[in-house]
């Protein structure tokens, strides 16, 4: 039975659907049966990320409508011989055009087929943010080493900790500077996990070779030389199980960012 | 070491975590200074408490500054 995980972050533009991407390309490198869904109603993206837009002829809309079958729906990335599934946001509908029992109904039938249902979440705490983290059992708050970041994902988490469905969830860091790390107006990697009192499952260093990549339609994980694919398939070896995730309320500790490079905590 | 700008984010995340309203933290404060003030040599309108929502729904924390008398601080010299 498949694993549901949301990727979310109450701040917009934090990176969610460019690690919705990579990770879940690289969950299907591993050759887990892995599929993406778009769940940003009328502002789609995650299909353009990864490169399918072409292929896409239904959206979550049309199937939560029964306006179109799963088969339909389900655009595969030859890429990843077909391990890789997208099921992309409609450009047209809105949030509410979601009926929340349908959604479940889909996430069921996608269970049966996938090892991973990862949701990609809309910005905000409204209805988008609300139907997409519904269901799942994990969810990963991505979040930047920046105030207003970190306090959205910090109220995040409360509508998390507080959802009558239990959630597994973790920190993801995206954007990461380590090079400004000891600055006095940066907010280091172990600051953030201070501070949030969340595990990490990951750092994701800022790297302008990502904005390439989004607008190439290739993700970046591809590129193995890049340190940025490296960071990330750290992260896919935590989900599938390989490596455990930085503990709630580790030690401060320098050391962070060498711990997570060799998964050793 | 916390820098200044982690203490700032600190104090925001605190009072946006923060449960109760004034009134009630004021009456809190008071009935606390009270009780704690039958332990502790300390000085009642000088007790300063927080109460917040640590790793969310899980738990509340409750910190209390309570300063000592300043008859009893002359006394220990
Ligand atoms: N690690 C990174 N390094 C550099 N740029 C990045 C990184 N991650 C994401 N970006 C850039 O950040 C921008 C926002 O990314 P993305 O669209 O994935 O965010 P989002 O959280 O899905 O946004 P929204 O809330 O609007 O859905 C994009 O321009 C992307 O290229
Ligand atoms: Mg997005």
């Amino acid at each position: 039975m498949g694993q549901i995980i949301v990727f979310t972050s109450g701040k917009g533009g934090v990176g969610k659907s460019t690690l919705v991407a990579n990770i879940g390309t690289s969950i299907a490198l591993a050759k887990k049966r892995v599929v993406v869904i778009d769940m940003d109603i009328g502002l789609r993206n995650l299909d353009m990320i990864i490169g399918l837009e072409r292929k896409v002829k239904a959206n979550i809309v049309d199937l939560t409508k029964n306006l179109c079958t799963l088969d339909d729906a389900l655009v595969y990335d030859k890429r990843t011989q077909n391990y890789l599934a997208l099921i992309a946001a409609s450009q047209s509908d809105l949030k509410k055009d979601i009926n929340l029992f349908k959604f479940h109904k889909v996430l069921n039938d996608l269970e049966e087929i996938f090892d991973y249902i990862i949701i990609d979440s809309p910005a905000g705490i409204e209805e988008g943010f609300n139907k997409s983290v519904f269901f799942a059992k994990k969810a990963i708050v991505v979040v930047n080493p920046e105030i207003s970041s970190i306090r959205d994902a910090d109220r995040v988490l409360a509508l998390l900790e507080n959802h009558r469905i239990k959630k597994e969830i973790f920190l993801l860091i995206n954007r990461y500077r380590k090079d400004l790390s000891q600055r006095s107006y940066y907010i280091s990697a172990t600051e953030i996990i201070d501070l949030l009192h969340v595990p990490c499952i990951g750092i994701i260093s800022e790297d302008e070779r990502v904005l390439r990549q989004n607008n190439s339609g290739v993700p970046f994980v591809y590129q193995s030389s890049f340190s940025v694919s490296t960071e990330v398939k750290d992260v896919t070896d935590k989900i599938v199980g390989k490596t455990k995730s930085i503990k709630r309320n580790a030690p401060p500790s320098k050391s962070i960012w060498e711990k997570m490079k060799k998964n050793s905590i | 070491m916390p820098s200044k700008l982690t203490d700032r984010l600190k104090r925001i995340l605190d009072e946006d975590r923060k449960v109760l309203s004034p009134q009630s933290e004021r009456d809190l404060r008071k009935k606390l200074a009270a009780v704690l003030s039958q332990y502790f040599p300390i000085d009642q309108r000088k007790l300063h408490i927080r109460v917040v929502r640590t790793n969310y729904q899980t738990s509340y924390e409750l910190t209390a500054e309570m300063p000592i008398k300043k008859s009893e601080l002359d006394k220990e010299k």
